[in-house]
């Protein structure tokens, strides 16, 4: 039997709701916001509604709801729209390269300089290794809610409450965060970056840049919006400057299922629920000598746990633990800089169940790592 | 008495329509073509435009042009 710890990289399997509304989209819509048909129609109408249910969700306005690939696309979008201005960008210690690669690349080219603020186990020390970060000419702080390799979860209300006060640009990445915490834009968030297809439950090739639009964004890519057809330039309202070509309309139909989903079920439930979870593989882990357990009893996390096995590559460890069925990601999980924070330069394995997970298969899981470890410490 | 309102965008023409039918106003998404920014959307309003106008102004929703247009053209 198959079972998924691999949620933190991609909700599986996928809720009823999000695949009958998949289904349903490849059988009913055609492209949005172009034609005036009643195919067009009907499809412009259900994406409107997917904006809706996500501005919603995360307390913003509609139009200022722009679908994208993925996370990282939407990071991209914030960072280098926001780059045209140049300055000081400050991002944290646990970023994923989506949000590093961008700003290192910016910063090689000439056009930015940028800071690394560093990640502590008290959240008040993190909020002051930030300050300490910001200059005079600090245009943006780009900041993950929550780790995707520990979990752990950053003071992102006070960074956004402090970003606020000197009118600095808050750009989060919840990609591990939206659907498990109550993330809204009035935490002091400009922009949030997610991905549809973790926390959400839509499908992949699923992301939204959800923004209070008080820092406009100069868009990657330009084209085709629906509107303003005869001129050539790029319309600056939104969300047409920033969504150029065909829409994902299969995708946003899956997001909108997908958080109706997660309301259904309710935040504080799933985080409840998936939390138990991680605790129980945490003790259980925690009682095996060869077992390291990367979490701090003074930091708060989502639910994801990284391990390793003493003097076994966590590759190796996947592996082992692939072969009995469990789904579970080792090596950097693209966050060299989170590693290099954790000491793990080889990586670890990462634990990341979902609403579908079972307290029995994480016995099972807890059971097989024990085994694997105990081989490991004979030969 | 119909009101046309050309709108920026479809997303923009769909936020005015539902606003518009919450408050009890008869409207509908039309394309809109002939203008000289090119083809986008319009809202067609059965009333007049003073009290439409001052509703989407109120809710902060941006509208290219707007006039009224007699039943029927």
């Amino acid at each position: 039997m198959i079972v998924n710890f691999d949620n933190a990289a991609t909700t599986f399997p996928k809720p009823p709701e999000v695949r009958l509304a998949v289904e349903k989209a490849a059988a009913r819509y055609g492209s949005a916001g172009r034609g005036g048909h009643p195919i067009a129609a009907r499809t412009s109408d259900l994406v409107y509604s997917a904006r809706e249910t996500a501005a919603e969700f995360f307390g913003a306005e509609p139009e200022n709801v722009v679908f994208t690939l993925n996370c990282t696309h939407a990071l991209n979008l914030a960072i280098q729209g926001l780059a045209e201005g140049g300055g000081h960008f400050v991002i944290s210690s646990l970023e994923h390269n989506s949000v590093l690669r961008p700003v290192y690349a910016l910063a090689q080219k000439g056009r930015i300089r940028f800071s690394i603020a560093k990640v502590h186990t008290h959240a008040q020390d993190t909020v002051e290794s930030f300050r300490a970060q910001l200059r005079p000419d600090t245009r943006a702080v780009i900041c993950t809610i929550a780790s995707n390799v520990t979990g752990q979860i950053l003071p992102w209300r006070e960074i956004g409450t402090m970003c606020q006060a000197r009118g600095i640009c808050m750009v989060a990445d919840g990609a591990q965060a939206c659907g498990i915490l109550p993330v809204k834009l009035t935490d002091g968030i400009n922009i949030l970056c997610t991905a549809g297809h973790k926390g959400l439950y839509g499908i992949t090739g699923t992301g939204m840049l959800i923004t209070d639009g008080k820092f406009p964004l100069l868009p990657l890519m330009q084209g085709g919006t629906g509107s303003l057809s005869s001129q050539p330039e790029q319309p600056d309202f939104l969300p047409d400057a920033l969504e150029s070509g065909t829409l994902n309309v299969i995708g946003a139909a899956s997001v909108k299922a997908g958080i109706e989903f997660v309301q259904k079920k309710g935040i504080q439930h799933l985080f409840r629920m998936e939390s138990a979870l991680c605790e129980l593989l945490k003790t259980r882990l925690s009682a095996v000598p060869e077992v390291i357990v990367y979490r701090s009893p003074h930091a708060e996390y989502v639910p994801i746990l990284s391990f390793s096995i003493r003097g076994m590559p966590s590759e190796e460890t996947a592996a082992r633990l692939a072969e009995q069925g469990f789904c579970l990601r080792a090596g950097m999980h693209c966050a060299p800089l989170a590693h290099h924070a954790l000491g793990t330069q080889d990586g670890a394995v990462r634990f990341a169940p979902s609403a579908f997970s079972r307290m029995q298969d994480v016995q099972r899981l807890a059971e097989a790592v024990r085994v694997i470890a105990s081989e490991k410490s004979k030969k | 008495m119909i009101c046309r309102a050309v709108m920026p965008s479809d997303t923009l023409a769909r936020k005015a329509h539902r606003l518009l039918r919450a408050r009890g106003f008869s409207a509908e998404i039309v394309r809109s073509s002939g203008t000289k920014e090119g083809c986008g959307f319009a809202l067609r309003i059965m009333g007049d435009c003073n009290a439409a106008r001052d509703l989407l102004e109120r809710a902060g929703i941006p509208v290219r042009s707007m006039r009224n247009e007699r039943d029927g053209s």
